[in-house]
Order: C-alpha cells, then sequence, then structure tokens
C-alpha cells in the first residue's frame, strides 16, 4: 500500500445557533473544511500545519471517523471511513489535542490496560506493552497513580501513551506537544522518530510549532481556513521562499498605518507581523517576503521613520516554515491564532 | 465478534465501572440512604398527622386497601430511587464521558460503542439492584417492618421487577442519547425524576390519579412493577389482572429497547454529521 491515508475533496460545514438575548438566536455557519485533498504516503511523517481554527482537527476527527464530513471520500489504511469505520478504527492509534480523553479518577495504568482491552490487545501483551510504553515515555513514576494527580504535561504524556496501546501501523497525534515543557516536548518529538524509523509507523501529526513541523516531518501540509495551501517537505517548502527573498525587522512603536504602508511597497509580496512583549516594552518582530531585500530595504527604512517607529535591527533572512507560512496567507501564524481567537 | 472479545469488553467495562463506582463512595450510599430517607416523611407524616400508628394505618387502609403503610411506602421510594439510579446512573455516566472526552476515546476504539453501552448499562443493573436491595432491607428494619417484607411474597416480586427492569433500559438509552444531543443532564434528569415519582405512584394509590394520567403513568415500566409488587406483597390492586399486566411489560420489554438503540443511534449520527460528539 503506498498511502496509508488518501482524503479527496473533504468539506465540512459546522452550524451553529449564536445567543442574541433571552430567547433570540442567530444561526451561524463556519465552513471548517472546504475541499480538502491529502495523501499521506505510508511510513512518513506528515505534518498539518496551521493556526487554531484552520480547520486541523476537524480533518483528523474526519479521517478517525468520529466526524462525518458533509462531501467528499476518504480512506485510512484503504478502509473507506464512512462505510468500514470499525476496521479503520481497528488500524489506528490516536491522540487527541488535551488532557482530556482519560479516566481521572484511574491509575495511568488501568487507563492503559481498559483502552488495551477495548482494542482486543490479549492481557499478557498488553502488560508487556504496558511497560514497554512505560520506560519509552518515562512513565514509570506516576503510571500507578490516579490520574487526577497528574500534572499537565504527565496527563498529555499519558494520552500519547493510550495512542501507542494497539501498536498501530497509523498514528494520529493532534498537537502533541502542546503545553509540554521545551525539555518533554524534545523528549516527546524524539519518540515520535523513533516510531517512525525504527518501528516504520505512518504517522500524521497536527502543529502549529513551526520548529516541530520543520524537525519532525517528512513532508508538511501548511492549512489555513480549512484548505490546504502547500504541501511539500520543509526543504521544498523553504525554497520556493528563497526564490524570493525574506527582510527581518524588528522594530519598537509601530503602528498599524506603517505596516498597511509596507505591504502596499513596491517588491513586498507578502508580510507577517509578530508581536513580542517583555517587562518593559513590546516589539514588532516583521517578516517581509520580498522580490529582493536589497531593493526594498530603503522603501522600508523611509516607511518606518516616517511612522515613527523605531528600528531596532534590520536584516537579511534565510526562509523558514514560518515564512511559507505568510507567503501563502499573507499572515504570520501568530496573528492568524489571534483572528481566530477574537 | 467472537464470544472471546465480547467477555474481554465487558470485563474491561466492569472493571471500570467497579473503579469508578469504589472511588466515588459517595453517590453509592446516597442511592442507598435516600430511598429511606424519603420514605421517612410520609411514614412519620402520617404518624404525626393520625396519632398513632393504629390509626394511621386505619385510614391508610381506606384508601390503598392495606394497613400496612411502612412497606408500602418503603416499597415505592425504593423503586423509585431505582428508577432514577438506573436512569440518572446511565445519562449521567454517558454526559460524564461527553465532558470529559473519554467518550470520544471509547468511539475510537473498534468495538462496537453499543457492546460497550451494554456492558455499561449490565454493572449499572447490577449496582442498582443491590442499592435497591438494601434500601428495603434496612428501611423496612429501621421503621420495624423488615419481618413483613420478608414473609410475604417477595419472590413474585422479584419475577416482576426482572420483567421491567428491560424497557426501562430501554428508556434510558433513549435518555442517554437526548442528554449528549441537548447536553444538558442535570435538568432533564431532575424533571423526569419528579415526573417519574408523581406518576409511579410512590407515596399513593394510582386510583388517586385522574384518569388521562392514570393512562399516561402505565407507559412507564416501573408504574406497573411498583403497582403490582405492593399488590403482591399486600393484596392491594393490580392495574388489569397479574397476567394482563406482566403481558404488557412483556411487551413493553420488546418495544423500549428498540426505540432505545433507535433513538441513541439517531443521535449518534446526528452529532457525527454535525459538530461531533464530543464538547460541552
Amino acid at each position: 500500500m503506498d498511502h496509508s491515508i488518501i482524503g479527496r475533496n473533504l468539506w465540512k460545514v459546522y452550524r451553529s445557533k449564536v445567543k442574541q438575548g433571552f430567547l433570540r438566536s442567530k444561526k451561524k455557519r463556519v465552513e471548517a473544511l472546504k475541499g480538502v485533498d491529502i495523501e499521506v504516503r505510508s511510513g512518513e511523517i506528515y505534518g498539518l500545519l496551521g493556526p487554531n481554527g484552520a480547520g486541523k482537527t476537524t480533518l483528523i476527527k474526519i479521517l478517525t471517523t468520529l466526524l462525518y464530513p458533509d462531501r467528499g471520500e476518504a480512506y485510512v489504511n484503504g478502509y473507506n471511513v464512512l462505510k468500514e469505520p470499525e476496521r479503520v478504527r481497528a488500524t489506528i492509534g490516536v491522540m487527541l489535542m488535551g488532557e482530556r480523553a482519560l479516566y481521572w479518577k484511574l491509575t495511568g495504568r488501568e487507563n492503559l490496560e481498559f483502552f488495551s482491552a477495548l482494542y482486543h490487545v490479549p492481557s499478557q501483551i498488553a502488560r508487556e506493552r504496558i511497560k514497554r510504553i512505560s520506560e519509552l515515555l518515562g512513565l514509570e513514576e506516576y503510571i500507578d497513580r490516579l490520574v487526577e494527580t497528574y500534572s499537565s504535561g504527565q496527563k498529555i504524556t499519558l494520552s500519547f501513551a493510550k495512542a501507542l496501546v494497539n501498536d498501530a501501523p497509523l498514528l494520529f497525534l493532534d498537537e502533541p506537544t502542546v503545553a509540554l515543557d521545551p525539555r518533554r516536548a524534545l523528549e516527546i518529538r524524539n519518540v515520535i522518530r523513533m516510531l517512525n524509523k525504527d518501528e516504520g509507523k505512518t504517522i500524521l501529526l497536527t502543529t502549529h510549532i513551526m520548529q516541530e513541523a520543520d524537525m519532525l516531518c517528512d513532508r508538511v501540509a501548511i492549512i489555513d481556513r480549512g484548505m490546504i495551501v502547500a504541501v511539500g517537505s520543509p526543504d521544498e517548502l523553504k525554497s520556493r521562499v528563497r526564490k524570493e527573498g525574506v527582510l527581518e525587522v524588528e522594530v519598537s512603536k509601530i503602528k498599524p498605518s506603517a505596516t498597511e504602508k509596507l505591504r502596499g511597497l513596491e517588491g513586498v509580496r507578502s508580510m507577517g507581523v509578530k508581536i513580542r512583549r517583555d517587562d518593559s516594552r513590546e516589539t514588532s518582530m516583521l517578516r517581509i517576503i520580498c522580490d529582493s531585500p536589497r531593493q526594498i530595504i530603503g522603501g522600508v527604512i523611509t516607511v518606518l521613520v516616517e511612522e515613527g517607529a523605531e528600528i531596532n535591527y534590520l536584516k537579511p533572512s534565510e526562509p523558514t516554515l514560518e515564512d511559507v507560512f505568510i507567503m501563502y496567507t499573507g499572515r504570520a501564524l501568530e496573528e492568524a491564532d489571534k483572528n481566530e481567537a477574537g | 465478534m467472537k464470544p472471546g472479545k465480547t467477555v474481554q469488553v465487558f470485563k474491561a467495562v466492569f472493571k471500570l465501572n467497579w473503579h469508578l463506582t469504589t472511588r466515588y463512595k459517595g453517590w453509592f450510599l446516597f442511592f442507598v440512604l435516600f430511598p429511606i430517607i424519603f420514605s421517612a416523611v410520609p411514614i412519620l407524616l402520617g404518624r404525626a398527622v393520625a396519632g398513632d400508628p393504629s390509626k394511621a394505618a386505619q385510614s391508610f387502609q381506606q384508601y390503598t386497601g392495606t394497613s400496612n403503610y411502612v412497606v408500602y411506602m418503603v416499597v415505592g421510594s425504593s423503586l423509585w430511587v431505582f428508577a432514577i439510579s438506573s436512569m440518572w446512573g446511565f445519562g449521567m455516566w454517558l454526559r460524564e464521558q461527553q465532558m470529559t472526552g473519554t467518550l470520544e476515546q471509547l468511539l475510537l476504539t473498534p468495538v462496537n460503542p453499543f457492546l460497550i453501552l451494554l456492558g455499561e448499562e449490565i454493572f449499572n443493573l447490577l449496582i442498582s439492584t443491590l442499592q435497591l436491595s438494601m434500601a428495603l432491607l434496612f428501611g423496612s428494619w429501621i421503621f420495624g417492618a423488615l419481618g413483613d417484607l420478608l414473609s410475604l411474597r417477595l419472590a413474585y416480586s422479584i419475577g416482576l421487577l426482572v420483567l421491567g427492569i428491560i424497557p426501562m433500559y430501554g428508556l434510558s438509552m433513549a435518555l442517554g442519547g437526548l442528554i449528549i444531543r441537548i447536553k444538558e443532564a442535570g435538568s432533564i434528569i431532575g424533571i423526569l425524576q419528579m415526573l417519574m415519582g408523581f406518576l409511579m405512584g410512590i407515596f399513593y394509590p394510582l386510583t388517586l390519579l385522574p384518569g388521562w394520567v392514570r393512562i399516561l403513568s402505565i407507559l412507564f415500566p416501573l408504574t406497573i412493577v411498583n403497582n403490582d409488587v405492593r399488590a403482591i406483597l399486600l393484596s392491594t390492586g393490580f392495574i388489569f389482572s397479574l397476567p394482563a399486566d406482566v403481558l404488557l411489560l412483556v411487551l413493553y420489554m420488546f418495544i423500549y429497547p428498540l426505540i432505545g438503540f433507535r433513538v441513541y443511534e439517531k443521535v449518534m449520527i446526528s452529532l457525527k454529521k454535525g459538530e461531533g460528539v464530543g464538547g460541552y
């Protein structure tokens, strides 16, 4: 089998009611997926990179049979998600986002034993597997404590362990390192890489951490507002920006009018803004995708000075996945997250 | 699915629920004590109003056909709480799984969800029955009627209860479906348990209800069980006759589980077509 996942023209619209006063409500329609095509090759780590609300979790839920698409079809490990959901579920391991999904009144071990039984893993094999997973993820210290006593990071690690109990060839990991401290996140990334390289597991993971996608994934799909806007290996994607150029500018006291003027400058293709705050001040990091940094540098300085911004530094930069996202969506991932939250 | 795998699933669900039940001990105790305390109100009120217990018994017999008001009340309130416990237990179980995200996790496993639900319902039934037995025994003992309860035709009553349980669980599955659709367990269960109490005639005979309400009340299987257990134990009247009432329960035994499964299935499909089963 060449592909572990194939999805064609997947559409999903959420309809809900928004309260407007005590009795009145207005219908709201959110297009979560708009004709998504996805192909994940067997044996690869495939990343879905996008801001909150981009449609990543919806896509995972459709592929794992938790949601029906409004249109389109999908096959997971060769099985149709709508017609053969039980076969799909028997061949996948899933970690959904966050600390939920566990029985807090059970111990970590009892949780893993329970889910092993639901995957029909014989009890002897389950015991051995849980021991191995526990060693792999460093659960030994707390696996026999009630989950309600766990820290947030420990719960997320246990959720990850739960996705491994049936030793499935295909893993769906929804934001596997979110809310983990940097050291723990790195350990989990190493385990993900090991599962892929040493055990040959195909992995579909969602993330909104650029470095994670860059570090882990063989291929990355950039997803924004329900559409996959670019797919390729991290290097391929970055090389698309490399043909252009990136100018990195750190400024203080920048006004919205200045960013508007910068976007309109000749030679500027796209621009993303990330805001950094520390105790004393707020700075903005601008990443400007352009035809040539040298050609626009004068115009950029003029606009910023005229608009009263203070330039801290300004330099041409190597493209990152963040720049790829900016190039395709016209905004930084952080801006997109804020817009969705707003 | 092979029988061995089915047993494995049941065993896992039982073990899960055993852990959860024993780690929330307060709820177990609540369902044992509640019917006893609840039945104490009319028993003691009756004694207070009528003066000495024999007068209370006399006036009670006029309305109900039995002077044994203690067993009458304890049976009524215990069966009512049994109904609440089984319906509440299942509905709340589903809602809790939905809120904590574990329902999605159960649906991600290859096991048919109905098998998990069946395991949960059987466990719930065993616990509710244990609570019912304890409430009946302690309640009768506290009010000095344990001898009456044990010496009477208890076996027949248990048989009748068994007939009523299966349709009851069909209804509870439908209720569970509605709860995860509406995403509000407390208010639905609160309203329903009061309505059930009223329709079952916990503290009074069904003959006191208006005609159309009485017809409505016998659509609920435990109304028949409650009325007929009293009729067997205390020689009060059956709803129609014992064979007719049993026939009605047997009919419900086939209809209500089908309705329950259908409602639950429809809700799950509509949730999957919509926003999904997770979330608050």
